[in-house]
């Protein structure tokens, strides 16, 4: 338990300090964005008390640091604050009865979607990659094999978008298997679901699958040619047992950091592909708020992209630290 | 070749290359050797002289890029060149094992110890179920001299030091009580005392199972204390073999003479040992002795004149046309031969 603790806590902790440092990163870039929120919010013929009035009620007028400090204690306790722009064009108009909507109204339904599209993604990469480079890396010698290899050498050189726009082209538009947008909202049933998944899935899937392949085999070959292995085939063991027991648990670690980190990848490859499936998820949002400059949208979803990415790489760490015994036992 | 009881494995006309920048390049060129029940054959060389592969080739163990040109290696009557996957595995780690040169990458190091040695019993049939297994690894331990047997099973190769590792790799090249052991610099990567140690071990477990072993050293003090007979190889190729004392007090290959006065000894004040000239060359052989653009005695017939291990007297066998002429002093070091270094 306390090798545990000892594992866990320092990097717990710099995760923490981390996240800080990325909050305060990311306010000070939003604050640089040109313009003032209460005067891109009235349009520039607005007087000059309705623009203070507007700056007393998102609090601009108050000092930099107070801002952030409040916007920071406020993300945590899940008040996101409100969107400057969610609101009907003509309710904004007139400052006092502005219709606001939460931040997090708005974000949290795209959250939910990306993360079925995430998982999704997930679900076919992790085990495709690490089978794919296991056996490339065990078989080499055939043929087929170094013809996969290649393959994956040319896949790991191909954008995601070029792909996904391939994938749309042939699939939805010339095949019309999968619907062109994924308007999941309107999903009535699972399968409805699943066919709008399938194409950003399988893209994500096929973008980053390509890369830790090759992780995995690398890792795999390095692991076959030790000294630990040779002395595993010198024993006269079965070349089955030398490869689960002496070759992919020795692996797989580092394969497993590369594949986890591949989530933090995921997160920018999200941005990409949602907008080109049209799939109304963080992403999209991101690019929505950027372009109609939504401060407070602009943040939450930064944050949370950041979080998760953190967090990956947290998990990466973790598993890295439970499978290999010596940083385990210390 | 041999008129003793049939040797425990005879390796003949052994040729083994390895893929390199596109070509293949020759490391062990006709090798012949053999060893008798419960004789510790030395293997001595240089970094590069093909001793490792040879000794790998007692297992049919083709290192990846490297192809067995020719040859055979017959152990108890049976070529194990010519041998399928499942035979070789079962013989591999049960009639003849394997002691590495570096323990601490030798061992798997997400696995405890003890199951690497229950594995090996499991694996040739030695324990039927893990309880079985478990105590005979108890015993094993118990007879390399680790202490505490019980709480070594449960360790990581990590935790253990050195020595340590090299005790729990002897464990298991012993499992299964082989007939042949092959030890390959087993005491290279170990300090000074620690070596003595295992060294001793060594000997003890040989006088107590009588197996045979194959000991590959650069380390001629070593090859002193532990060989019966030492086979010298220089550039893939053997170049002397004779017992260990006979080699030491008069050896007739002009390398062999050059490694043993290359010792430094303590009489002596430092730097007052001979040097062997040059390096060894794999690129740059010439098609007769392979150790001629190095020796002080070559002939320019040297160069071109391809040299066989041949009886010298018994019980030497030397690959040296001038041997003779070297050993009695008739012949001195070539001055021609001595400027082109």
């Amino acid at each position: 338990m306390r090798y545990v603790l000892r594992l866990v806590l320092p990097r717990v902790l710099l995760a923490i300090i981390t996240l800080v440092v990325v909050s305060a990163t990311i306010f000070w870039a939003v604050e640089l964005l040109p313009g003032d929120a209460a005067t891109r919010l009235l349009g520039q013929g607005a007087t000059a008390e309705r623009v203070t009035a507007m700056r007393e009620v998102l609090k601009l007028d108050q000092p930099p640091l107070q801002r952030y400090v409040g916007w920071l204690s406020g993300f945590v306790r899940g008040d996101w604050g409100e969107s400057l722009v969610s609101a009907l064009p003509s309710s904004i108009a007139s400052a006092g009865g502005r219709q606001s909507r939460p931040v997090a109204d708005l974000v949290l339904p795209r959250l939910s979607n990306t993360m079925i599209l995430a998982a999704a993604a997930l679900i076919l990469y992790v085990p495709l990659s690490l089978i794919l480079g296991l056996v490339t890396a065990i078989y080499r010698d055939r043929k087929l094999v170094s013809w996969l290899s290649a393959l994956v050498l040319v896949g790991t050189a191909i954008p995601e978008f070029v792909i996904g726009i391939v994938l749309l082209l042939v699939f939805s538009v010339t095949l019309q298997w999968f619907p062109p947008l994924s308007l999941i909202d309107d999903a009535q049933s699972f399968t409805q679901l699943l066919s709008m998944l399938v194409l950003p899935a399988v893209t994500l899937t096929l973008a980053m699958t390509a890369y830790a392949v090759r992780m995995m085999q690398t890792s795999v070959m390095a692991v076959m040619e030790s000294d630990y292995v040779r002395l595993a085939t010198l024993k006269g063991l079965s070349r089955r047992r030398v490869i689960w027991r002496h070759v992919l648990p020795n692996a797989i670690g580092p394969a497993l950091r590369v594949t986890v980190l591949n989530l933090a990848w995921l997160i920018g490859g999200v941005v990409l592909v949602e907008v080109i499936f049209s799939f109304p998820g963080l992403g999209r949002q991101l690019i929505d708020s950027i372009k109609l400059l939504d401060t407070p949208v602009i943040e939450a979803i930064a944050m949370i992209l950041a979080a998760v990415y953190i967090i990956a790489n947290l998990g990466a760490d973790l598993i890295a630290g439970f499978l290999n015994p010596r940083l385990r036992t210390g | 070749m041999t008129n003793s009881p049939s040797p425990v494995v005879a390796v003949t006309n052994l040729s083994v290359d390895y893929h390199e920048r596109r070509r293949w390049v020759n490391v062990v060129k006709n090798v012949s050797f053999w060893i008798e029940p419960g004789e510790t054959l030395g293997l001595a060389g240089e970094s590069g002289s093909g001793k490792t592969t040879t000794a790998y080739s007692l297992f049919a163990y083709r290192r990846p890029g490297s192809r067995i040109q020719s040859g055979t290696v017959e152990f108890e009557g049976e070529d194990l060149l010519a041998l399928d996957e499942g035979r070789l595995r079962r013989l591999r780690g049960s009639r003849i094992s394997m002691v590495p040169q570096n323990p601490s990458s030798s061992l798997t190091p997400s696995m405890r110890v003890g199951h690497q040695v229950v594995e090996v019993l499991e694996a040739h049939g030695v324990a039927s179920n893990k309880r079985e297994g478990e105590t005979r690894t108890f015993e094993l331990f118990d007879e390399v001299g680790l202490p505490q047997p019980r709480a070594m099973f449960q360790r990581y190769p990590h935790q253990l030091s050195g020595g340590q590792q090299q005790r729990v790799v002897i464990a298991l090249a012993l499992a299964c009580r082989p007939t042949l052991l092959v030890l390959d610099e087993p005491t290279t990567a170990l300090d000074v005392t620690t070596q003595a140690r295992i060294l001793r071990l060594l000997a003890r477990l040989r006088e107590e199972h009588g197996m045979a072993m194959l000991y590959v050293t650069h380390n001629l003090g070593v090859l002193a204390q532990i060989c019966d007979r030492v086979a010298v190889m220089y550039a893939g190729e053997l170049v002397e073999t004779a017992p260990t004392a006979e080699l030491f007090a008069h050896p007739r290959h002009p390398y062999t003479r050059g490694l043993i006065a290359a010792v430094p000894r303590l009489k002596e004040p430092p730097g007052a040992e001979v040097q062997l000239r040059g390096l060894l060359r794999r690129d740059e052989l010439p098609p007769g002795c392979r150790f001629a653009p190095r020796c002080d005695f070559a002939d320019p017939k040297c160069f071109t004149l391809p040299q066989k291990l041949t009886p010298a007297g018994d019980p030497y066998a030397v690959a040296c046309w001038l041997w003779e002429d070297i050993a009695s002093g008739r012949r001195t070091v070539a001055e021609s031969s001595a400027g082109a270094a």
